[in-house]
């Protein structure tokens, strides 16, 4: 009896402080929220459409101030913008936290571990074969600015060692309750050249430049 | 007492199964310690079946017509013989001469270049190449997925009916890292089994002044990307690990490979240049071109009389493994 007491006393704390937290990661363009194959307007009259936009989240934690509150284990998410499934999960916190900190892409240990599974499947197009290594970020689409073949862009984001290291930290304040995370293109667009950073496709420092800057981008919305 | 018994068989069972393990993938005495991370992927002889069946499965091109068996030929230690450079799908030529595949659970990286970074993920290269089996493995595994026989094969070795690529391309791991050779005449030898003739003894010294710092026993190379010394073929531009490291200090450089069963794995160099032992050797004495990788043994040329040139060949030819070569658990062997 006092056993089933201090049991219920216990599950009553740990239900009280565990807290189911959605994280929720979104792409816009303008405010709105990014739809593929569909054309926007870039400042100057130039027009773009995005044809896929992908990423990896990784090693997400949580933090109030300077303490790490939470771990994700085994915590790797490709994204994709345009699929549902991929850009909802959940953590759960058991304390307050106030900052979210996770990678933009995947590390160099994991990088050259082999064959992975689940979202780590070299098989889902983010793996580049003739040089292995993941593909952080893949941005792809079609703009009038960009003077290649059909006007198309690719930016694949990657690189795992030295110099080439791509993969970027982000750290945002957020308030209790559900996170959305937002990744503003149009920000983007303005802060890159597509006339000249339209095709990255291999480690380098291009591929880093870009990393940097798309990663100082992501925000938390409500 | 019930659970005395369990616990009895549970231990029986466990040392069994070690001792398979053990039996599966053995370093031969004396050698380092193997660099694939076999915790990762622990050898089971049903995870080696398939990926027996996979090398030798051109399922895995793009028409069926390719296998990795097609340009890695156990009979001349997993090299492409008789083509200088690859010879893929639709007789399309690649850039590179096929690599003998001898002892990979000590490599590093792979690739002439190091391109890749494990050996799981080495399969995924050709698969993807437009001028090998031009691909994706995505549509692989959905092909084997709809055949008769790999979904069941699958579930008993990975206890999932579901094919993935992760253990697709583990199980090519499995099969490939069996191809360990050492049991050569040079083995031997060391072993006190054997000994060398006076010429290949003499071939042996030669060898050990002038080849061994880059071919390095007891795997002959140091895994390390060096110059030998070939000059560039103008029509392939390849400046090998530079292509990678894109520093300028790694122009020219190309993973050394290994010497074993080096009778068989012909042509030689990463282009296929050379068909004979001779003209390698020709190389060495008088071939050298001089490039900032080169290094200060190898400025000069390697000073090789025509009977030094011999016993060197002499020696090359004790590293031939018959047993690895006809091992009958690497071939194809029908299906
Ligand atoms: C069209 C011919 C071709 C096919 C098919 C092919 N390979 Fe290769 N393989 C090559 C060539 C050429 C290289 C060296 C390429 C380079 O260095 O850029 C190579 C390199 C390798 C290496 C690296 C060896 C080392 O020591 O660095 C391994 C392992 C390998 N292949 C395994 C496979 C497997 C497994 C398959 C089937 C999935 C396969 N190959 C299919 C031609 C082929
Ligand atoms: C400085 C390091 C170095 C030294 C010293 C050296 N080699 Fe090499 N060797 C290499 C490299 C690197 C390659 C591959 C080069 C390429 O394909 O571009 C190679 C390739 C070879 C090959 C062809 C192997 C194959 O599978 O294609 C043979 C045979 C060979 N060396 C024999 C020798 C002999 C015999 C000596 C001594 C007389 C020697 N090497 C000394 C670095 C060296």
């Amino acid at each position: 009896m006092r056993f089933f007491l201090l049991y219920l006393l216990f599950s009553g704390v740990i239900a009280a402080r565990c807290q189911e937290v959605n994280v929720r990661v979104t792409a816009s363009f303008s405010g709105k929220p990014l739809l593929l194959e569909s054309f926007y307007q870039l400042p100057g009259g130039d027009s773009i459409a995005f044809d896929g936009v992908r990423f990896y989240i990784s090693d997400i934690a949580l933090y109030l101030g300077d303490k790490r509150v939470y771990t994700e284990k085994d915590s790797y998410h490709l994204v994709d913008v345009s699929d549902e499934v991929t850009t909802h999960f959940r953590v759960s916190a058991t304390q307050h936290f106030d900052k979210i900190v996770f990678h933009l892409g995947i590390d160099s240990a994991t990088s050259t571990s082999g064959a992975l599974g689940g979202d780590l499947d070299p098989g889902k197009g983010m793996f580049w074969t003739w040089q292995s290594g993941y593909i952080n970020c893949k941005i792809e689409g079609r703009s009038n600015r960009c003077p290649t073949r059909h006007h198309d862009f690719s930016l694949h984001l990657g690189g795992y060692s030295g110099a080439d290291l791509a993969i970027q930290e982000i750290a945002l304040p957020v308030s209790p309750g559900d996170i959305v995370i937002n990744l503003p293109l149009d920000k983007f667009l303005a802060a890159i050249d597509l006339r000249r950073q339209h095709t990255v496709m291999s480690p380098g420092p291009g591929a880093v430049a870009l990393s940097k800057t798309l990663a100082a981008l992501f925000e938390v919305s409500r | 007492m019930r659970k005395r018994w369990v616990i009895g068989i549970l231990a029986a069972l466990m040392v069994l199964l070690s001792f398979k393990k053990e039996r599966l993938f053995t370093e031969p005495s004396g050698w380092p310690e193997a660099v694939y991370d076999f915790k990762r992927n622990p050898p089971d002889p049903a995870k080696i079946e398939i990926g027996r069946l996979l090398f030798y499965d051109p399922v895995l091109s793009r028409d069926s017509t390719i296998s990795c068996g097609s340009c890695h030929l156990q009979y001349t230690a997993f090299a492409h013989v008789d083509h200088r450079l690859s010879h893929g799908i639709s007789d399309r030529i690649g850039t590179r001469n096929a690599p003998a595949l001898v002892n990979l659970a000590w490599a590093r990286d792979f690739m002439w270049d190091g391109a890749v970074n494990h050996l799981d993920v080495q399969a995924l290269a050709p698969i993807a190449n437009p001028d090998e089996m031009d691909e994706s493995i995505a549509h692989v595994v959905a092909k084997l997925q709809k055949t008769e026989r790999y979904p069941a094969l699958f579930y008993a070795a990975y206890g999932d009916s579901a094919i993935k690529t992760e253990y697709v391309l583990k199980s090519l791991s499995q099969f490939m890292l069996t191809f360990v050779s050492a049991n050569s005449r040079y083995d031997r030898v060391k072993k006190g089994l054997d000994t060398f003739t006076a010429k290949e003894a003499k071939g042996y010294a030669l060898f050990r002044t002038h080849c061994s710092s880059c071919h390095t026993e007891p795997l002959f190379t140091n895994q390390r990307y060096e110059y030998n010394g070939l000059p560039i073929d103008d029509s392939l531009q390849d400046w090998g690990r530079m292509r990678i490291t894109r520093r300028s200090a790694d122009s020219l450089r190309f993973k050394v490979p290994t010497l074993r069963n080096i009778e068989f794995s012909y042509p030689y160099m990463h282009d296929g240049r050379f068909k004979s032992l001779h003209q390698v050797l020709n190389h060495y004495a008088s071939g050298i071109q001089q490039a900032p990788a080169l290094p200060p043994s190898l400025q000069k040329g390697i000073p090789l009389s025509g009977s030094d040139k011999a016993e060197l060949v002499a020696f090359l030819l004790t590293l031939t493994d018959r047993e690895f070569l006809y091992n009958n658990a690497f071939s194809f062997r029908g299906r």
